[in-house]
């Protein structure tokens, strides 16, 4: 019995752990602290193991775990919740878009969303690169739907709104970046 | 087709992408894509950003996919380690209270008898009279477990990667590896890494020779604690499972270099390790003032 409750573990949890420890080296300062917490995650998946319901989504539910072991960990550091304004960006007030993302390098568009603040990106990871859905997204992070999609579509739009803005930087006239993005160097 | 229908359409366009409208709004949508160029450019626009968003944040380089499996071998071996404890727990409660007796019992021979084997060597060695033998015996048996999960579980072909190791000691640590200047001779340092075991955080440096693997852990013990110069720094021995431990304590932190050599042979190598490593220490204390 209980060697067929390990395999069934093993096997249902070690199959999301490429994804889990990405998204832990997403969201945590450094890798170190990533890895202690992926593996504290699994050793409470482990534990709570007897409650996982067969047949449900295995992913968020280790995604589950290991926020609520980084929210634990964090509060551990004592850390000052992080504040910023929900009117950072309206559609409304967003540029023109003309540019497509094919104008960006992969780390321009990597340092554009690492520079979002930690909820929204939070929210874009799971959603947009993970590929969960609202619902999921909000079990995971235990928050109602709504927040969700407020976080996923405000982040999104700082996203756009940050790649815009290199975008108007580097279009300056003879500006490196813009002739070497569009092959004229 | 009015500005406020691009609007509305752009508003809800995120939750198009992501399949989570309902069917009728999805339709209403579809149908404005259909007919407006601008609204489709922008929806166009949007799922490619998507696209190459997840192409920057999955691509991986071979680094981390040698990470990811360590990574993986690290939580597989704590996972064995919770395991073990709890299937004892189903042989029942007379056992259980049997072997909790049983194991106080040899708890008791353990701290008091010598398994903490202080062994004085020549000048070098003092023996550790102002420590408590039980935070010894506990701290040790840490530093231990720690070599078994994590630098007993790197393959037998690992080999030494400067700058991976580096990033991994962190800026702090990383002037760590020329401070000791290749000591000890003859071993092969294979990894460098910052971990933790049981809350504890340590630097850890891991050495090959001849099939036995040596490690060298700093523990940042009490970041306010007096540095011990006014005497000498009291080398304790200790031995735990098949596993010798040799610490000094210098107040602000503790070393351990542990392996499976014999004890005179760990302590040895100690020797080696400590005043290079104590030097490190002191200028590390010296930078935070």
């Amino acid at each position: 019995m209980a060697t067929s409750r390990k395999e069934d573990f093993d096997r249902l949890a070690f199959a999301h752990f490429r994804e889990l420890r990405r998204v832990a080296l997403r969201v945590c300062e450094d890798r170190e602290t990533a890895d202690d917490l992926v593996q504290e995650t699994y050793l409470r998946a482990w534990r709570s193991f007897d409650k996982f319901e067969p047949g449900t989504n295995c992913r968020a539910w280790l995604f589950r775990i290991f926020f609520y072991v980084r929210s634990e960990y964090r509060k551990s550091q004592a850390r000052q919740p992080l504040v910023f304004s929900l009117d950072y960006v309206k559609e409304s007030t967003l540029p023109t878009q003309t540019n497509t993302s094919s104008d960006f390098t992969l780390e321009e568009i990597k340092q554009a969303f690492a520079e979002l603040p930690e909820l929204f990106r939070i929210a874009v990871l799971l959603s947009d690169i993970e590929g969960l859905k609202y619902r999921e997204i909000a079990e995971v992070l235990n928050v109602p739907v709504g927040t969700v999609m407020s976080r996923l579509s405000r982040g999104r739009r700082m996203l756009r709104a940050k790649l815009t803005t290199l975008a108007s930087r580097s279009d300056e006239p003879g500006s490196v970046e813009t002739r070497k993005k569009r092959g004229r160097i | 087709m009015g500005e406020s229908d691009c609007q509305n359409i752009r508003e809800t366009l995120d939750l198009y992408l992501d399949s989570e409208l309902l069917v009728e709004t999805n339709q209403s949508v579809l149908d404005h894509l259909g007919s407006c160029r601008r609204c489709a450019a922008e929806s166009e626009r949007r799922t490619e950003l998507r696209c190459r968003l997840k192409e920057a944040l999955t691509l991986e380089d071979d680094d981390e996919h040698e990470r990811d499996d360590l990574s993986r071998r690290r939580v597989q071996m704590a996972l064995d380690r919770e395991r073990g404890p709890r299937r004892s727990a189903r042989i029942g409660w007379t056992v259980l209270a049997a072997s909790l007796i049983l194991a106080f019992a040899l708890g008791l021979a353990y701290w008091g008898i010598g398994n903490i084997s202080k062994q004085a060597n020549s000048s070098e060695v003092n023996t550790p009279s102002s420590r408590s033998a039980i935070l010894i015996a506990a701290v040790d048996r840490d530093a231990v477990e720690n070599h078994k999960v994590c630098a007993l579980s790197y393959p037998p072909d690992w080999t030494f990667d400067q700058q991976r190791v580096e990033r991994a000691l962190t800026p702090r640590f990383a002037p760590l590896i020329p401070a000791i200047d290749g000591k000890p001779a003859s071993y092969d340092l294979i990894e460098g890494h910052i971990c933790s075991y049981q809350q504890r955080k340590y630097a850890h440096l891991i050495f090959r020779r001849h099939g036995h693997t040596l490690s060298v852990f700093i523990e940042q013990d009490d970041p306010r604690g007096k540095p011990k110069s006014s005497r000498p720094l009291e080398i304790a021995q200790t031995s735990y499972t098949a596993y010798q431990v040799a610490s000094v304590d210098t107040g602000s932190h503790r070393i351990f270099v542990v392996s499976d050599l014999p004890s005179v042979e760990n302590l040895a190598l100690a020797n080696q390790l400590f005043p290079l490593t104590l030097g490190f220490i002191h200028k590390l204390e010296l930078r935070a003032g």
